[in-house]
């Protein structure tokens, strides 16, 4: 039988561009000391191992940051391992140390994630971002994310009815949803219409539809059953954890190689709404559908006995690198059946007063990404949503969500190459 | 070269410049043929039958051999985008197209340019992949597309 884990803490730094006040070690110093700050009882000696999250080296020409920041943090010999997952890195990373606890290897992990985007020009953090796509046919074509997420949407709109008016409510929403958090950089008050009126970065996606790029840091500490009852009165469960994977290039995607669900060769029903002729119609994933989400949800939900997942989940922090990726997600993800998602944006389904606030957050394009630190900072939120004390962490209680019991987290990396889904529950 | 471009706090800025040697390893049989023969070259499958454009040397379905197949150069446009930005290196007039464009017999999408008024691409739309063949000097094939689609006119 493996072990129960939890979530005994956390910390979060300022997400900004420039962070020119700390270099790495410094920065992730900074949510790490806030995480031991607010757990009186947990001791630097309590941590078993550590696992780091970071998605390039390229930005700060340092080849071992893993170590760098281990060992000026005061935590050598412990054991320590770098996961590196494109954008689902900070999920991904929380997923891998869940395990060592759930086999019994460790008792307590310290999970930090970072990103310093800031230390080259854009145009070249986006190229080594762009770098982790297919670097031989699409890479050479579109050259950077938004072009391929541009065409996902594109086909999504195409096929599902959707328009840009949906896409933009959820700009919207994880813009105003960041207004009350001091961590986040990218919080305004912006209505659809400025949406629609900013500038197109690749059709149909205009500047509010992305996430930024900035720097930041944050963590997650996380304990077995026996630990957690030490060192906290309140453990959040992670009750279920999954991770899916899809091809490198969204093209390849419709041969369905990637997608041999462990289930057979159909892909999972995860919604009981969803009706598996409309799924038969589409060669899902195809384009337009994260696959990879699916199945790693499927391996959550199971885990976590959630058979119903927009009535089961209260809240949900999702990887909107895109506006687009956020609205894909709703379905992949099991919130919404495959192909109905408009309907329940033009609702307010996602808001935070609708039947499942998705990024009460701000999410990436209200906090912002600075790549490894995101799902951890997700997590972050979540978790003190499950705890209760969200707003101690924003400027007011606007963005609560009262009485949740059970939250997803979502993690996603370069086109639904991997994907991480994690139920966190009381 | 490294000089102080800050003093408080002490910022370096510095210079790393890479020049790289990789191999396009089997996939070389694309460009080549693409830009010495004219052709544009998928791979198939014998045992599962399936075709893949961009290839696969290797089937990810069986992990069998493919054989290399030329293909048909008429396809259908299933996703598109209009860029208004590049990459620095890129160079392209803006705004150009970009398009997943499944060419017949194929069960994969091949991603490329589209040519022409950017008003004019629809889903559904029918292309002609034509092939540029670069001048004497140009870097072709990775970073630079030396295939295009044409729209057929309706």
């Amino acid at each position: 039988m493996s072990k129960r884990v939890a979530i005994v803490g956390g910390g979060l730094g300022k997400f900004d561009k420039p962070r020119e006040d700390k270099r790495v070690r410094e920065l992730v110093a900074e949510p790490v000391k806030m995480a031991f700050d607010l757990m009186p009882n947990l001791s630097k000696d309590d941590i078993d191992m550590g696992v780091a999250s970071y998605f390039a080296t390229h930005f700060d020409q340092e080849h071992n940051p893993a170590s760098s920041c281990w060992d000026y943090m005061g935590f050598t010999p412990k054991p320590l391992l770098h996961i590196e997952g494109g954008g689902a890195t900070g999920c991904l990373a929380i997923w891998a140390a869940w395990h060592y606890i759930k086999a019994g290897l460790a008792d307590v992990m310290l999970v930090y994630g970072f990103e310093t985007q800031s230390t080259v020009d854009s145009s070249l953090a986006n190229e080594f971002i762009a770098a982790a796509s297919d670097t031989d046919f699409d890479y050479s074509l579109g050259g950077f994310y938004t072009g391929y997420y541009a065409l996902m949407c594109a086909r999504h709109y195409h096929l599902y009815k959707t328009n840009p008016v949906h896409t933009a409510m959820i700009a919207v929403k994880n813009k105003r949803n960041a207004l009350n958090k001091p961590f986040a950089e990218f919080g305004a008050n912006i209505t659809v219409e400025d949406v629609l009126k900013s500038r197109t970065i690749a059709s149909p996606l205009k500047i509010f539809d992305c996430c930024m790029l900035t720097d930041g840091a944050a963590c997650i500490i996380l304990a077995s059953e026996e630990k957690a009852k030490k060192l906290t009165d309140s453990p959040i469960w992670i009750s279920g954890g999954g991770m899916g994977t899809d091809a490198m290039r969204p093209g390849d995607r419709p041969i369905g190689a990637a997608a041999a669900w462990q289930t057979g060769a159909k892909a999972p029903i995860i919604n009981p709404e969803e009706d598996s002729s409309a799924l038969a119609k589409v060669s899902y994933p195809d384009v337009q559908s994260f696959g990879a989400c699916r199945e790693a949800a499927r391996q959550a939900y199971r885990l976590a006995n959630i058979t119903n997942p927009l009535k089961q989940i209260q809240l949900a922090e999702l990887h909107d690198a895109y506006t687009s990726s956020e609205m894909q997600t709703y379905e992949d993800i099991g919130f919404i059946p495959h192909g109905k998602t408009g309907k329940w944006i033009e609702e307010g389904g996602p808001f935070v007063d609708g039947e499942l606030p998705c990024n009460p957050s701000g999410g990436l394009i209200g906090v912002g990404h600075p790549v490894g630190a995101t799902g951890i900072m997700s997590t972050f939120f979540a978790y003190h949503q499950l705890l209760g004390d969200e707003p101690k962490f924003c400027t007011n209680s606007s963005t609560e969500v009262q009485g949740a019991q059970r939250a997803a987290v979502h993690s996603h990396a370069g086109t639904g190459t991997y994907i991480v889904v994690l139920v966190l529950e009381k | 070269m490294t000089k102080i471009s800050r003093t408080d706090p002490l910022t370096i800025t510095k210079d790393y410049r890479i020049t790289y040697q990789s191999t396009l390893g089997e996939v070389s049989r694309f460009f080549l043929d693409l830009a010495n023969e004219g052709k544009i070259m998928g791979t198939r499958c014998e045992k599962c039958g399936k075709t893949y454009i961009p290839p696969f040397p290797d089937c990810p379905e069986c992990l069998g051999k493919t054989s290399w197949v030329e293909m048909p150069k008429n396809g259908v446009i299933e996703a598109f985008t209009i860029c208004y930005t590049q990459p620095r290196h890129f160079k392209r007039k803006l705004p150009y197209t970009v398009a997943y464009v499944r060419l017949e017999g194929a069960n994969t999408l091949l991603p490329g340019i589209v040519d022409g008024d950017p008003s004019k691409v629809e889903q559904g739309s029918k292309v002609e992949l034509k092939i540029r063949v670069p001048e004497r000097g140009t870097r072709w094939g990775v970073y630079e597309a030396d295939y295009y689609f044409e729209l057929i006119e309706r």
